[in-house]
């Protein structure tokens, strides 16, 4: 089978692009960074589907003829199988012609001879056959048994794999200390969905009453935990923890703690009227968070702010500033103020500020409590600070299909690879008043080994037969 | 939290395992370079002796963080050095009687416990993705496995100069007398792991241009020995590929993303299927197989350093800044 040979050697060097182009499912801003960074070579990049390897045409062709392959290949081999665990071990003819061969004269007759042969073979777990004088064995089936079931495992995991493709869906969202998140397509930041899943959310409702981060003194995170109610139907249906490694599983769905953030309680008026207020999602940016407020209510121009949080504000000697511990000890805001057209008309991500119709005007910093005025009568304070938690949630409905097939797999595997398949064959002709044995055997696989194994057998036949006679000529 | 006494202990003996363990090597070269055999048991006894160091290493470095330790890149490679060398004082050395082979195996542990300090993180509690009882057990399977593919490999390469030598031979024996002495010249010419012999011990006596070669087994045994080695090496490795899903499963929501580390051990698990059936169905064996034996090992050390150190993903947290 050399083409199984070479299509997992291609396999392994398509997959092995994957690796070494950014890939657009797992991280898309890299692949536009190398798109702007190499014009020349994108398209060409681009129509070879390097920035999707694994979802890319050929990939899932290669893919496709290892399938074909190996569907080809099993079949014919469980159909073989299936007619060589029916068969009976057969008793071969000449058998010194066999790689491992003995003959002698042992003081019994023939019959009793071969009931010797049967009683030991039976006890080493041989299958055997006996007929026309004489004991054919046969042992190893479950070689070829493992590699089937190894193969067609393949089979198996390619179902759950589809499965969940096609049923399952999995979703993002960030819910904000003291905020409601309800399981329907809207209230999700991001969303993947199975052609099959057909908008089957279950819509229920968990609220985020606290999340906690620890720290180790060093400022490495050790924990991070959101303490949640889960509604289901208006009814409170239990009040668990969600933690990294420790997701909540609800109706099929299951719901991971991916990540966490900031969200400051920011207020903004004009002239006393409160344009904007409540806690806003700051996302990380080399060290700092950042987010953005977008006021179009402002007059005479609308008015956007381009903020920068520090949770702990220090200086270095030299008075620049610097991000001190990641927990809230001092915490500071800082913005910078744009006016002019939001551009609001045109769809725009709610974390990024478009200040192209903009100009700049004021900036400032600000603590907890803090108040800043600026021209217009416009005034920003910070009159709080949340934390905001990033759940993902996902349903896989071939996770199970796909756990049985990593079982069949290993299964398989093993007796695939440490078993091998071996015949033993005893014969006993009248001579003299005594039997005249002969002792042949034969190995697929392992051969060294099973020297070793037909000299015990035949020691230990001689024991239970009390002494072959000296082999004769 | 973190005890420092017990850290420092363990970094102690961290430096005299790997002294140790050098020291084993160059007497297990020497042993081969004077065809002395007390002076083999001899490594064998002070490999012991850095084995039993390295072990009290470990489980200080464990306890001083409470936890298992392997929880980064400096604990991976330490420990692969430490399974490498308990591999083969039990199994090579013990059950197979290949005590040839010994100075290859220390020299291997003192390149992973080298490579483990250039990758040096203190002792340190683990990130919030790593507190998990699949950690235990993926990572283990995986340096286990990478400890089996790392044998392999020093088979292949000793399978590859004990062929070329005994290639030579056969042209030479056939041409002129020098053959012999000619045998003894390529160990150093090839660049392969025997020509450390030459250069660090001192020139070999008369009669040794046969080369310790010579006492090695035959190519054919190293060939079987890499082709064993990878059978027993390749279920481990595809327990800890599934370990791993589960383990993503549990942490970020789904078992497989195609994430750089994901995808190198996809690989590498892929070329040694490759591998197995190349002997098992296409027969091949010898030179041919030992290329694909090494394209596999390459891509061990690929998913290892180069997807920690180069490549970032999720995987990314091997605790080198
Ligand atoms: C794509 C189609 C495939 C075909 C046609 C195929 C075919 C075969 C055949 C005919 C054997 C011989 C069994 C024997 O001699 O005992 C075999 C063995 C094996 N195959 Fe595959 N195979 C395929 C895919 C795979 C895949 C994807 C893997 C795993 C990554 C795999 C791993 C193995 C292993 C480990 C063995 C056992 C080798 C041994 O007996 O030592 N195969 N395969």
């Amino acid at each position: 089978m050399r083409t199984a040979l070479i299509l997992l050697l291609l396999i392994a060097a398509g997959a092995s692009l994957g690796s070494l182009f950014p890939q657009r499912p797992i991280n898309p801003a890299t692949v536009s960074q190398w798109i702007t960074r190499n014009r020349g070579w994108a398209p060409i990049a681009e129509k070879l589907g390097l920035f999707d390897v694994f979802g890319s045409w050929w990939f899932m062709g290669i893919y496709g003829l290892l399938l074909i392959s190996l569907i080809g290949c099993i079949l014919p081999r469980w159909r073989a199988f299936v007619r060589v665990l029916r068969a009976r071990p057969r008793t071969e003819g000449t058998l010194s012609v066999q790689p491992q061969y003995r003959s002698g004269t042992v003081a019994l007759t023939p019959d009793a001879a071969l009931t010797g042969a049967e009683r030991v073979l039976r006890s080493k777990r041989f299958r055997l056959v006996r007929a026309d004088g004489t004991v054919a064995a046969e042992k190893g089936h479950l070689r070829e048994g493992g590699s089937l079931l190894f193969h067609t495992a393949f089979l198996v995991l390619l179902l759950g794999m589809s499965i969940g493709k096609l049923f399952g869906f999995t979703g993002q969202v960030a819910v904000i200390e003291g905020e409601r998140f309800t399981d329907t397509h809207i209230d999700y930041d991001s969303i993947t969905e199975g052609r099959y899943f057909n908008e089957h959310f279950r819509g229920f409702q968990i609220v985020l009453d606290r999340f906690d981060v620890q720290w180790y003194p060093d400022g490495v995170p050790k924990t991070y935990k959101s303490s949640v109610r889960l509604f289901d139907g208006g009814k409170l249906i239990e009040s668990p923890t969600i933690q990294v490694n420790h997701p909540l599983t609800y109706r099929g769905v299951r719901i991971y703690q991916i990540s966490w953030g900031w969200a400051p309680v920011i207020k903004i008026t004009q002239h006393g009227k409160v344009l904007f207020d409540g806690p806003t999602i700051f996302l990380p940016q080399q060290g700092l968070w950042h987010g953005v407020a977008k006021i179009p209510e402002t007059t005479p121009l609308q008015t956007g702010f381009d903020m920068s949080f520090l949770p702990d504000f220090e200086r270095d000697a030299n008075g620049n500033v610097v991000a001190g511990s990641p927990q809230a000890i001092r915490p500071v805001l800082a913005f910078q103020q744009y006016v002019g057209d939001l551009g609001l008309t045109t769809a725009q991500s709610v974390y990024e500020l478009d200040t192209i119709r903009m100009t700049p005007a004021e900036s400032g910093a600000i603590g907890m409590g803090g108040v800043s005025t600026l021209p217009n009568g416009i005034e920003v304070s910070l009159t709080g600070l949340k934390k905001y938690s990033v759940f993902e949630l996902a349903s896989n409905p071939g996770a199970p299909i796909l756990l049985l097939a990593a079982v069949l797999i290993l299964v398989g595997l093993i007796p695939a690879l440490y078993s091998s398949r071996r015949r033993i064959w005893v014969r006993a002709a009248p001579h003299n008043g005594v039997a005249h044995l002969e002792i042949a055997g034969q190995a697929m696989q392992r051969k060294a080994a099973f020297e070793e194994e037909f000299k015990t057998f035949v020691r230990d036949l001689d024991k239970d037969l009390h002494r072959i006679g000296a082999p004769d000529g | 939290m973190v005890n420092a006494e017990l850290a420092r202990l363990s970094d102690t003996l961290f430096w005299l395992a790997l002294t140790v363990y050098a020291g084993a090597m160059l007497l297990f070269f020497a042993s081969l370079a004077y065809k002395n055999a007390r002076v083999g048991s001899v490594a064998t006894l002070v490999a012991w002796g850095g084995a039993l160091t390295h072990a009290a290493s470990i489980a200080t470095r464990g306890l001083s963080v409470q936890r298992v330790p392997w929880g980064n890149m400096f604990e991976y490679s330490n420990m692969l050095g430490f399974l490498m060398v308990m591999t083969y004082l039990l199994v090579i050395d013990r059950r197979l009687g290949l005590r040839q082979v010994g100075g290859f195996v220390l020299g291997g542990g003192v390149l992973a416990l080298a490579s483990a300090r250039l990758v040096y993180a203190p002792a340190g509690p683990l990130v919030p993705a790593l507190s998990s009882y699949w950690i235990k057990i993926h990572v283990i399977a995986a340096i286990t496995g990478s400890n089996l593919f790392a044998l392999s490999f020093i088979f292949t390469v000793l399978y590859l100069v004990k062929d070329r030598s005994e290639r030579k031979a056969a042209t030479a024996y056939a041409g002129s007398t020098v053959g012999a002495a000619y045998i003894g010249g390529t160990t150093t010419q090839e660049g392969s792991p025997s020509d450390l012999v030459a250069e660090e011990d001192a020139p070999a006596p008369e009669g040794s241009a046969t080369g310790f070669l010579a006492r090695f087994p035959s190519a054919a045994t190293f060939d079987t020995l890499a082709y064993r080695t990878i059978q027993f090496a390749f279920p481990i490795w595809t327990f800890a590929v599934i370990a791993g899903a589960i383990w993503a499963h549990q942490a970020w929501g789904r078992y497989w993303g195609w994430d750089p580390k994901e995808t190198w051990a996809f690989i590498t698990w892929v070329i040694y299927a490759g591998y197995l059936h190349a002997r098992a169905t296409a027969g091949w064996r010898g030179r041919r197989a030992a290329a694909i034996a090494t394209l596999g090992f390459l891509s061990v050390m690929f998913t290892y350093y180069a997807v920690n150190l180069w490549i970032a993903g999720l995987h990314s947290y091997a605790g080198v800044k």
